[in-house]
């Protein structure tokens, strides 16, 4: 009985224990698939340094409220829905939001639509000049390309952006800052006439 | 049957039953893989990285990245860039990217422990520095391959970060980037950012002397006023004789190659004395002393340890011909001397914590003995303490063994048209038709891991 309760015990203990062991080594995880309305939060937590939609909705809606109440909206009201398109969003950050950037076009153009005062003339249906465009963003902007894409798109104005980042990694951390700019442009002049910048900061730090 | 010997059947089944499970190092789960690559059958290779990853086809990513899953997607990359599949190539490398990055955060001090007291190859992979900048710079040829500007902008920013890092954090590996820093100097020079590219430039010259880089560099200069160490060296010496701008009907070919294939980390058996001599001097005088001891006893003769074997490959020199007139590269990067500093670096340290875990076990083997009341049972359940934990213990090979071992770049100016270009390199050809628009580039890659 001894043996039972002492030697044999301790040494279902020793196995159990390298089996502990060993499996703390190798690691085991089981994954689901979410949906964001049955999980709380989900939308809310920040996953990478990247921008989420949170974050795009944010900026932008910032700078959609200050393009509503700038004099340049003032001067739509008096010009009889002038027709405005929106190009590109220029990504020069050090992420790859591309797509997130692509799908903020459409935002802008429904808020323009929802303020009313203005026409606005989508790119969607014009896809070897949005080819031009993005090629010559890539290839290094030059302005005097402006009056002559005004021209073909017939559009008075451009409502443009880009976003920029200053990018740090310093020990155990990671931090993105991210600026976007909005701008309005006169097609006729190139001139800037509604600018501003809205901030986003994502980082990886330890807990 | 009596009692105590039913248990150590038990005990025996599970001991064996953990042998028998114990995990294979990363270069045997890989070596597969490689042969493939050796015989040429790049589709062969990603489809066994697919089958590690748990996925059917290289369209398709696990839904949980952990472990080594991260580095069998930085294999498949390399191996789709050969493949010439860029746009899934460069997915997986931006997936690694971004996992090599966490992995380095969340690494912890238990893992430190854990990687003395049970396996080298436990805890996260921490890529080295070499293996960090060559995510960004293969995924540069990935978009540039492409034409995409955009995307190489954005790979070269993130090399930058991680060029930035390296250099304040470990300087005496700042110069491992000199293949991406050329690259994200095209990059931001086609982009039409002078400033850029030059300071890309000076960095890819202060690290090797690419020749290529002198008219573009020139040229630049007139554009903008950054004046680094090399970039004013080049200056100054075009200002004495110089050189015509380049006339306007004509465009830019770089040719990146990549070939070869870094060595790839294999389990290799020391003896324990000689362990020691190569291991000693990063252990603690304790640990050397227990060490020394278990050793003189015979506990221990033997230590597993992962090693680098000698590189006994000469690698030709690459060419290439654009309408048959032949071209020559600038000197090649060798990504493979990069990875064997990396590993001796790192091996002293690697060999301290082998010889740490065998001293462990020889212990843990000696606790579990006195604590089973000694005798047959003790010698049986110390043995298979002994047996289990060397089952669990794996050197650690895990390394980014696809990486090719040269990366090469060429660069000619040519009249606006169309050219046909014929690379030839590891006894592999291609041709490939280009069209450059006046004052325009264009990026032809081959990737040829053998």
């Amino acid at each position: 009985m001894t043996c039972k309760v002492l030697g044999v015990s301790r040494l279902w203990i020793a196995a159990l224990a390298l089996s502990a062991l060993s499996g703390s080594v190798g690691c085991a995880h089981s994954t689901r698939a979410v949906r964001g309305d049955d999980e709380p939060g989900l939308d809310y937590a920040a996953m990478s340094t990247g921008l989420d939609r949170r974050d795009l909705q944010r900026m932008l809606n910032e700078n959609m409220e200050r393009m509503r109440t700038s004099a340049v909206v003032q001067r739509w009201a008096s010009e009889n829905r002038p027709a405005v398109s929106v190009l590109p969003i220029k990504n020069e950050t050090s992420e790859h939001i591309d797509s997130s950037l692509q799908a903020l076009i459409s935002d802008v153009e429904t808020k323009l639509i929802e303020w009313g005062g203005v026409r606005v003339i989508s790119l969607e249906n014009q896809q070897d000049l949005l080819a031009q465009i993005r090629k010559q963003y890539s290839e290094g902007f030059d302005p005097s390309q402006v009056a002559r894409w005004g021209k073909q798109i017939g559009a008075r104005y451009f409502v443009t952006g880009k976003v920029y980042t200053t990018d740090e990694r310093v020990g155990d951390q990671r931090r993105v800052q991210y600026y976007m700019f909005m701008q309005v442009i006169d097609v006729e002049t190139g001139e800037i006439l509604f600018q501003n910048k809205s901030n986003v900061t994502k980082a990886i730090v330890r807990d | 049957m009596r009692c105590w010997q039913r248990a150590i059947g038990y005990a025996c089944i599970a001991v064996c039953a953990s042998v028998v499970v114990g995990c294979a190092g990363y270069s045997d789960r890989v070596r597969d893989a490689r042969a493939a690559l050796d015989a040429g059958r790049p589709r062969e290779a990603v489809t066994i990285f697919n089958q590690r990853l748990g996925v059917e086809t290289a369209k398709e990513l696990p839904s949980d990245i952990q472990g080594e899953k991260v580095l069998y997607v930085l294999e498949r990359s390399v191996a789709l860039q050969s493949l010439a599949d860029y746009e899934l190539s460069s997915r997986d490398l931006e997936v690694a990217d971004k996992q090599v990055e966490m992995l380095d955060f969340t690494h912890s001090t238990l893992d430190d422990i854990s990687k003395f007291m049970f396996s080298d190859d436990s805890g996260p992979y921490q890529a080295p520095a070499y293996e960090k900048l060559m995510i960004n710079t293969l995924n540069m040829v990935n978009y540039l391959a492409r034409d995409d500007l955009n995307g190489a902008r954005v790979e070269a920013r993130r090399l930058a970060v991680m060029q930035q890092f390296i250099k304040e954090n470990d300087p005496k590996h700042a110069g491992v980037g000199s293949a991406g820093s050329y690259l994200a100097g095209f990059t931001f020079e086609k982009s039409r950012q002078p400033g850029e590219a030059l300071r890309f430039y000076d960095e890819a010259l202060q690290y090797t002397d690419f020749q290529s880089l002198v008219g573009p560099v020139v040229q630049l200069a007139e554009q903008d006023s950054y004046r680094g160490e090399r970039i004013a060296q080049l200056v100054a010496a075009a200002a004495k004789n110089p050189a015509p701008a380049p006339p306007e009907d004509t465009g830019e070919l770089l040719v990146v190659v990549g070939y070869g294939r870094v060595p790839a980390k294999i389990a290799e058996r020391v003896p324990i004395g000689l362990a020691l001599t190569m291991g000693s001097m990063y252990m603690s005088p304790a640990s050397r002393a227990q060490a020394n001891q278990v050793a003189a006893q015979g506990l221990v003769t033997w230590i597993n340890f992962p090693t680098l074997p000698k590189p006994t490959r000469m690698y030709q020199v690459p060419n290439f011909a654009v309408d048959q007139q032949p071209y020559t590269f600038d000197v090649p990067v060798a990504i493979d001397d990069l990875a064997v500093s990396a590993w001796r670096e790192t091996k002293g340290k690697m060999i301290a914590s082998a010889i740490t875990r065998v001293v462990t076990r020889v212990l843990a083997g000696e606790v579990t003995r006195r604590a089973t009341g000694g005798g047959t049972l003790g010698f049986l359940a110390s043995l298979g303490t002994q047996v289990a934990m060397t089952a669990t213990d794996t050197p650690d090979t895990r390394s980014w063994s696809t990486l090719p071992a040269r990366i090469a770049v060429g660069r000619v100016r040519l009249p606006a048209g169309q050219h046909v270009v014929d690379i030839a390199v590891s006894g592999e050809q291609r041709r490939q038709t280009v069209t450059l628009a006046p004052g325009g580039w264009a990026v032809v890659n081959l990737t040829v891991l053998r």
